[in-house]
């Protein structure tokens, strides 16, 4: 199995949310389902303000909790990207993938009763195309390779802000954290 | 070229469930206006294209007959030549009641012209390749990262790559800032002119041979005012910059510990950022049109010009002190690439410019009756019906409370419009139109290096009509010749542009055309034309939808503004009164005077706005506030373009546009974070939920612009429109005011996040 990653460079997002919004067209996601967000933290008082912004969304984890605690079989990896998929007419709708998961990428859909949460754009990926928070990123802060390539880059992190270890299960978003943060 | 947020919601824009989707008649309007307090809460009737147009014809018919033309109050706009169709119907039909005047670019729409000879969008800036030659550069009020991303943003991380420092001077520690800046200072909102002064005054005051400051050659050599040695002929030798600047002229001297107690910069940060701003060479400062967008604001294009000339920073690489907004964001030099002509010729409105009246003030001028004509002068309006087309205004004018009455005296208003925005809600009958994508595209320039031709995706959905449609059908009834309403049709005018599209030559000594358009290509668009030979094939442009001039580090397009000026003023002089560029500027003063609001200025004294800082006192010089103690500062934010796609939920609910408070201000109002607060002072009051954020001053609110007015039961502004907060006070020569000042508190009411509200869903 293969294994793709992303990389988010926090000194060049703008906060623009054209990934999120990119996300909601391209998968038709009613108010209160998403499947990213950028987060904004401060630290400081005025004017010495620090001021970051953070993605998140599905990390497509090498050993993910989600697929470890799905009864059915729905929540799949999938061979030749390694993103993780939710198999719509496997799922049950039961909810363990959204409380194993330790970034809060899974939910439960109130109107389909299905889990949801990114695939990868993985129907986009068979064309020869880009996960769509990809291709439209406009400060091209955002990218999607294979991991070994963002093993070997000094600098990265899989861990930002509160995020638990990555020992845990191994996501494969790669941050590389804002100058001055406190990583 | 990527999308922005707001491009990937087109889909919610276009075919949303709140599309309008067929002709409709507020339920209790009748003739003579019916219930007018109804408008913006009555409901609505379906009714047929037939009997909406029969309708807006005969209103227009009567209310001329009885009451003249000047009684219909037309609010069209010229959209690259695309729109301004109903300006067509009504100039042929007798003529309406206009307006002019600034809405955005605040006073450098008028003042820069009789300042330095030129009006221009790019202003002064220099090629956007050229600021990776600036040592330093100022983001004055400029936020591209919200408001013009991402091309200016490329443009200023090159920069900063290039070894540039940024400094961010801003009433908010803004995302451009906290990605690029190195820096930043805090000012007020629309006191911008109090520390440019003081800066001038420092610079004064440290300027020596050994570390000089300030260009004494260019200032002798280019301009006039600075000090009495170079004044311009006739003007009085007292009323010069420096001796104003000193306190010579009023006993006052601009001192940064002066300005500081108005603009909220520390004393020391002021001294640092003079020097810094003095001895680096060059500097490069872009202001936003914000810094201007004040009453009596004249007075920042002055200081920013002087400063400019102060410094020198104008005509050589890397340094201009310059507006950069918009399309033109970082963008300097004359267009590489533009489309030609429609092949429409507008009809002259048969009533005179002379009887016009201000965009600043001509809300009050329907209520009262009478409108500012001049010095001295006012002119009397009776006006019946006002008309929408190519308009949000209600909500993105100053004073949308008394718009609203406005809106709610007269017989008749009538919108086309293909969502409920604020104009569509507080009419009569709305006319339901087509979305660009599915009329026969669009040819748009204004970008240095690009144009871009939109092109028609789908057909109308439900009944919607292209605005043309719409102009023919109310001529046919008004009995105008349908040539005249309509001469080119959208389509050829379309061809007519990408026909005379030029591009430049690559080595710059002129254009050329752009496009190859064969024989094929004009039959299957069905227009009439000439085969052409140019640079790219129809089908290529067709295929990319846009063109982009390639540029090169060096290359030929490279543009440094007023450099042959610089250079040698006495044979490239500017277009001024004199030649020069004008420190004193006599033309200006002139102008706002026989505006007929105030009294005109020719050099930078500040003059405060009606709401501006010192407003929030009631003894300034006690430092006693007020019973509005706080500015509330308006500002672009990335959820719409102004009022439009608000309505999209995708973008409601990744844009939430709080209310956004310091915690100096929150904690003693005994506010929280995700509170519903209103915001309020003698206009109006808006209800927002609360953002506590350190980013933004203290003494200061800011809250995102373009969303549309919706009155609650109190009377209350839930939809979050700043210009609920507004006042009516113009300026010369046609300056809006966006400042104003509010208190802030609890309110009891919940409020639900805008994404989650109903959506005007009619039919």
């Amino acid at each position: 199995m293969s294994q793709k990653g992303f990389r988010y460079d926090m000194n060049k997002c703008l906060e623009c949310r054209a990934c999120v919004v990119s996300c909601k067209d391209k998968n038709d996601l009613p108010v209160g389902v998403n499947f990213n967000s950028i987060e904004e933290r401060e630290r400081g008082k005025f004017p010495d303000v620090y001021v970051w912004f953070t993605l998140k969304m599905c990390r497509h984890c090498s050993k993910p909790a989600c697929v470890e605690k799905c009864p059915t079989g729905a929540m799949t990896k999938d061979d030749d990207t390694g993103m993780v998929y939710v198999k719509e007419d496997v799922c049950i709708g039961c909810g363990m993938c959204a409380k194993a998961c330790p970034y809060g990428a899974v939910q439960i859909r109130d109107d389909k009763k299905k889990a949801a949460k990114c695939d990868g754009c993985l129907e986009l990926q068979r064309r020869g195309e880009l996960p769509v928070c990809v291709a439209s990123c406009t400060s091209r802060c955002l990218t999607y390779v294979d991991v070994d390539e963002l093993k070997k880059e000094d600098g990265l992190v899989r861990a930002v802000n509160d995020d638990v270890s990555p020992n845990l299960t191994e996501p494969n978003l790669y941050y590389k954290p804002k100058k001055g943060m406190k990583a | 070229m990527r999308a922005c947020a707001r491009g990937h919601a087109q889909r919610q824009q276009v075919a949303g469930p709140d599309r309008l989707k067929y002709p409709m008649k507020r339920t209790h309007w009748e003739h003579g206006g019916g219930d007018k307090s109804l408008r913006g809460r009555d409901t609505w009737e379906r009714i047929s294209w037939d009997e909406a147009l029969d309708i807006v014809a005969s209103e227009i018919k009567i209310s001329k007959e009885k009451y003249g033309p000047k009684s219909i109050f037309l609010m069209d706009e010229n959209f690259n030549n695309q729109g301004g169709e109903i300006f067509r119907v009504l100039g042929l039909y007798g003529g309406y009641m206009s307006k002019y005047g600034s809405r955005s670019r605040g006073a450098w729409r008028q003042a820069m012209k009789p300042i330095l000879g030129y009006d221009r969008k790019y202003h002064n800036q220099n090629d956007r390749l050229d600021l990776v030659k600036a040592k330093l550069i100022l983001l004055w009020g400029s936020n591209p990262a919200w408001n013009s991303y991402p091309s200016a943003m490329n443009n200023l991380i090159r920069a900063k790559e290039a070894g540039a420092k940024i400094i961010a001077i801003d009433p908010m520690y803004t995302t451009t800032a906290s990605v690029i800046a190195d820096e930043y200072i805090p000012i007020r909102p629309a006191t911008d002119t109090p520390l440019l002064l003081a800066m001038a005054y420092v610079m004064l005051k440290e300027d020596s041979p050994e570390k000089p400051m300030i260009d004494w050659d260019f200032l002798n050599r280019c301009t006039v005012g600075f000090d009495s040695e170079h004044m311009p002929e006739g003007a009085d030798p007292k009323m010069n910059f420096k001796d104003y600047v000193l306190g010579n002229l009023d006993g006052l001297p601009k001192t940064p510990e002066w300005a500081s107690k108005i603009c909220g910069t520390p004393v020391d940060t002021i001294y640092r950022l003079a020097r810094e701003v003095g001895l680096t060479k060059p500097v490069t400062a872009l202001f936003a049109w914000n810094s201007a967008r004040a009453d009596k604001a004249t007075h920042v294009c002055l200081a920013q010009m002087t400063l400019a000339a102060m410094t020198g920073n104008m005509g050589i690489p890397g340094g201009a002190f310059s507006c950069s907004c918009q399309e033109r964001s970082t963008e300097g030099g004359p267009a590489l690439v533009a489309p030609g002509s429609t092949g429409v010729t507008a009809i002259k409105n048969p009533i005179p410019n002379s009887e016009r009246m201000c965009a600043n003030e001509h809300w009050r001028a329907i209520l009262t009756g009478k409108y500012t004509a001049g010095q001295g002068a006012k002119k009397d309006l009776d006006c019946h019906i006002i008309y929408h087309a190519h308009s949000n205004i209600v909500s993105q004018t100053a004073n949308t409370m008394e718009s609203i009455e406005a809106h709610r005296k007269v017989d008749f208003v009538v919108t086309h419009q293909f969502l409920l925005n604020s104009c569509a809600m507080f009419s009569d009958v709305v006319l339901p139109i087509t979305t660009p994508w599915e009329r026969d595209g669009m040819v748009l320039g204004g970008a240095r290096e690009v144009m871009i031709w939109t092109q028609k995706v789908i057909d109308p959905l439900f009944e919607a009509k292209d605005d043309g449609w719409i102009a023919l059908e109310l001529g046919k009834r008004l009995g105008l010749d349908p040539k005249e309403v309509e001469p080119v049709s959208l389509k050829q005018q379309n061809f007519n542009m990408l026909a005379g599209a030029k591009v430049a030559k690559p080595d710059n000594s002129g254009m050329e055309t752009l496009l190859t358009i064969t024989a094929e290509d004009i039959k299957a668009m069905g227009v009439e034309g000439e085969p052409q030979k140019g640079r790219i094939t129809l089908s290529e442009l067709r295929e990319a939808g846009s063109y982009q001039v390639p540029r090169k580090m060096d290359d030929a397009f490279y543009y440094v503004n007023n450099k042959a000026f610089r250079e040698d003023p006495e044979k490239n002089p500017l277009k001024t009164r004199d030649g020069k560029l004008q420190i004193y500027c006599g033309e200006l003063a002139e102008m706002v005077t026989k505006a007929g609001w105030n009294e005109g200025k020719p050099i930078a004294i500040y003059e405060p706005s009606v709401e501006g800082y010192e407003a929030t006192f009631s003894d300034f010089e006690k430092g006693i506030k007020g019973k509005y103690p706080l500015q509330v500062c308006s500002v672009h934010v990335p959820r719409g373009a102004h009022g439009n796609v608000s309505n999209s939920l995708w973008l409601r609910e990744a844009f939430p546009i709080p209310l956004l408070m310091n915690p100096a201000d929150a904690e003693p109002r005994g506010l929280k974070e995700d509170d519903t607060v209103k915001v309020f002072n003698d206009h109006g009051t808006v209800v927002r939920r609360l953002h506590v954020t350190e980013r933004v001053m203290p003494g200061v609110v800011m809250l995102g612009e373009g969303s549309w007015v919706q009155l609650n039961e109190d009377g209350y502004d839930i939809g979050g429109c700043p210009n609920v907060l507004t006042g009516t006070f113009p300026s010369g020569p046609d300056i809006e005011s966006f400042v104003s000042i509010a208190e802030v508190a609890k309110y009891d009411k919940p409020s639900l996040p805008d994404a989650l509200w109903p959506q005007r869903i009619i039919f």
